[in-house]
């Protein structure tokens, strides 16, 4: 990372002294200022009986300036309408999941033929490795709403850290009481289990485990990458866990694979899973645009091309693409794959053939 | 002697000669003897009454229209009017004629009366007028106002915050619900700090939630110029600075309004989401889990005008965005909005366009060493600045002027209209 030059840090400081010392961690003064912004406005809105706002002020600049991430400071982040709650330990909420889970959303509620579902039955989505829970929770807003045409809804959020589990539990409880989530009901609820995405229970071929969608945002990053692409703040506070498939975690079978990488072992389980419980609908987010043609090739040859259709969606899979992005890419032995959306590459959309 | 710290001296000297005040002062209200409605707006009003009365026979005979149903509600009020104004100069003509009985006791009766009629006839007068006058179709709708500084630097943008503020604590006090959507420092000021705490405003927008907003507000809209030592001058000159205000009309979703609904291409508010471009902060490298950027910046361009709209006040892109669709939807009505006054203004006599006041003239002075606030349309004075700043009833006194003045403006604007369809109506008879 380049040195600040001694002449920002004053002018920094001479605006604010919280400023200067959150600048090294947003490296400019204007993303300092709207940060110290936000942080001033948690203090305002959450007064403490014992410890005065300025103190409060004061520590939490420190805690920020040092590089832990502002959504552990402040303990939420927004998440489309919901507003999840956030502890070291879970992945933090990225921007791209909001932009894809939103997509989708409305892509099921505009084309319910997508899914073709007697109305007496239920559909049922499967999050694995849902952190916080913020894409099952942002699912269940948008199909939940009374306008929702759909009748049976079931969501459940997979993880295999306890604390994962525990802060999605509470974020919809959380969300409940701020009144953004409908409480779960008989016909429509959502449910958080732990487990590991390698447990055998997930290859069952019994017809009521079977989901309808399946839908993982999972570690996707190379120990190489993890060294080299990450940005320091992840790297130091975030999970590592959420990141990097490590073989020593999961011990499963995929690590020893031929032509499997480190970094597309869940894509491969999550492909397996597919094929057992046969989803109409599959989106797993991927890493850049070589990952995303990785996971389409895997899964036109562990699925077939002639019953399932693939899409990749950039980061704003609802954006203009700009001039150099092409809508549409070719794979060997696949012909033309569309491309949604301006950005990276950044989730793989799965659906079955009418 | 005076409640103001300080008069110059012109005005002293008018307010201590009694024969010149009313010569010199001007009034604020400029009422032009109601008495006398022009006939043009009388018939106006008789052929909307017409048209109420046509309206209201088809609605009770059971053909209940909703579209029929509002028209006929507008019309009731000019029906209305009308009614009590010629109610009252019917009774005036009889006191007139009792005026020239020979019985001296009906007389003396007949003179009391006269007073309290005709006044009750100016007053019908002029609600007649008003409810002749078109109502602006924004009217009714909650107002967003914008504030930006104008060129010259830190004190401009100072000044900006104080006019920010005034409208703050002038909501407070009204009790109307007031948001703030944005508010955008300069990061140029260094140690700089403007009069009592000011920041250097970038840019703002001040959400005004209450239905009829709009219309209180509107006249609030153009150049508001200052006068004063700015905090940063040495040599204690008097700095000239100025801060743009427009004021746009809000949309909300929950009006079931046609005209308001911003998914039906005939609406002002209907933008086209094909001529947005939609820019967001893009992560550097790979994105995704591999970064965790706070930032939530947005940026909408309207492609055909070129109105841009960027938003980052709140960590949730998705407030973001909605608020920032929202000000580009209300921008865009208002452009829509002037660019049609604007042509009606074309068509009407040029002796008008005198008096409409466009986005670029001044519209106000807060000249401090004075203590004086001016508006320059009222040519009203208030001698109490700290008050108005405070968003006291000084401000109120001249939002009030500027209503005023804007309601005689529509007045005369309508006398136009109505005297331009006349004359084009004889035109076409002659031809």
């Amino acid at each position: 990372m380049p040195r600040l030059p001694p002449s920002l840090i004053w002018r920094a400081r001479s605006i604010s002294p919280h400023a200067a010392t959150l600048l090294p961690v947003c490296r400019d003064i204007p993303s300092a200022l709207t940060e110290l912004r936000w942080i001033r406005e948690h203090v305002e809105s959450t007064p403490s009986p014992t410890h005065p706002a300025s103190i409060r002020l004061d520590q939490l600049c420190k805690r920020r300036g040092k590089g832990i991430p502002l959504q552990y400071v402040l303990g939420t982040q927004p998440f489309g309408s919901l507003e999840l709650q956030c502890r070291p330990g879970v992945l933090i909420p990225r921007p791209e999941p909001e932009a894809y889970s939103t997509h989708l959303g409305h892509l099921l509620l505009a084309n319910p033929s997508l899914i073709p579902l007697p109305p007496s039955k239920t559909l049922r989505i499967l999050d694995f490795c849902t952190g916080t829970g913020c894409i099952a929770l942002l699912l269940y807003s948008h199909l939940s709403s009374p306008s929702s045409p759909l009748q049976r809804l079931n969501i459940t959020g997979v993880d295999i850290s306890p604390l994962a589990i525990s802060l999605s539990k509470l974020n919809l409880t959380h969300n409940i009481s701020l009144g953004a989530l409908a409480a779960s009901t008989q016909d429509k609820s959502i449910s958080f289990i732990q487990s590991s995405i390698f447990s055998p229970d997930w290859m069952s071929e019994a017809q009521d485990a079977k989901c309808d969608i399946l839908i993982s945002n999972p570690p996707y990053i190379s120990p190489r990458g993890f060294n080299t692409d990450v940005a320091r703040s992840v790297r130091n506070y975030e999970p590592k866990l959420a990141q990097v498939p490590e073989p020593q975690h999961t011990h499963h079978p995929y690590s020893q694979k031929e032509g499997v990488r480190q970094e597309d072992i869940f894509y491969a389980r999550l492909l397996d899973i597919g094929a057992v419980q046969r989803p109409t609908v599959m989106l797993f987010e991927t890493g850049g645009m070589d990952q995303a043609k990785r996971v389409v090739e895997m899964a036109a040859e562990k699925l077939g091309v002639d019953e399932w259709k693939m899409e990749i969606w950039r980061d704003w899979p609802d954006g203009r693409p700009e001039e150099e992005e092409e809508t549409a890419m070719r794979i060997d032995g696949l012909g033309d794959v569309k491309v949604k959306g301006s950005g990276h590459g950044r989730s793989v959309f799965i659906y079955r053939r009418k | 002697m005076f409640t103001a710290p300080w008069v110059c001296r012109s005005c002293s000297r008018l307010l201590t000669q009694p024969a010149l005040r009313a010569q010199f002062i001007r009034g604020y209200s400029t009422s032009n003897g109601a008495v006398s409605l022009p006939t043009i707006l009388l018939q106006r009003a008789q052929k909307q009454r017409a048209e109420h009365a046509k309206l209201s026979s088809t609605l009770s005979t059971g053909d209940f229209d909703p579209k029929t149903a509002k028209r006929a509600g507008e019309l009731a009020s000019v029906a209305n009017a009308l009614k009590e104004y010629e109610e009252a100069k019917a009774s005036l003509a009889e006191l007139q004629a009792l005026l020239e009985s020979d019985d001296a006791e009906m007389r003396e009766m007949a003179k009391d009366d006269v007073e309290p009629t005709t006044a009750q006839l100016d007053a019908a007068a002029k609600k007649l007028s008003i409810a002749l006058t078109p109502k602006h179709p924004f009217a009714e709708m909650p107002c967003l106002i914008e504030f930006r500084p104008g060129p010259g630097g830190l004190e401009g943008r100072f000044f900006t915050d104080a006019l920010f503020k005034m409208y703050q604590l002038y909501c407070d006090r009204k009790g109307y619900r007031a948001k703030v959507v944005k508010y955008e420092l300069s990061d140029q000021a260094g140690s700089a700090s403007g009069h009592a705490g000011e920041q250097p405003l970038q840019e703002a927008v001040l959400e005004i939630e209450d239905a009829g907003s709009y219309d209180i507000f509107r006249g609030e809209a153009g150049i508001h110029r200052v006068q004063r030592i700015p905090t940063t001058e040495k040599n204690g000159r008097t700095h000239t600075s100025a801060a743009a205000l427009w004021v746009l009309p809000s949309l909300q979703e929950s009006a079931g309004d046609l005209a308001s609904d911003f998914n039906n291409p005939e609406s002002d508010f209907y933008v086209d989401p094909a001529e947005v471009k939609i820019e967001r902060m893009r992560a550097q490298g790979a994105g995704g889990q591999h970064v965790n950027k706070t930032e939530s910046a947005i940026r909408l361009t309207h492609t055909p005008t070129g109105i841009a709209v960027s938003m980052q006040d709140h960590r949730s892109q998705q407030r973001n965005r909605d608020a920032a669709w929202t000000l580009l939807r209300s921008r865009l009505a208002q452009k829509r909005r002037d660019d049609r006054e604007e042509q009606a203004r074309q068509l009407r006599s040029s002796v008008l366009a005198k008096n409409q006041v466009t986005r670029g003239d001044k519209i106000r002075t807060y000249n401090y060493s004075q203590d004086r606030c001016t508006d320059h349309r009222s040519g009203l004075d208030v001698h109490n600045l700290p008050d108005v700043l405070q968003g006291g009833d000084g401000l109120d006194r001249i939002i009030e002027s500027v209503r005023e003045v804007f309601i005689q403006n529509d007045i005369q604007a309508a006398i136009a209209d109505e005297e331009l369809a006349a004359s084009q109506l004889e035109k076409k008879g002659t031809k």
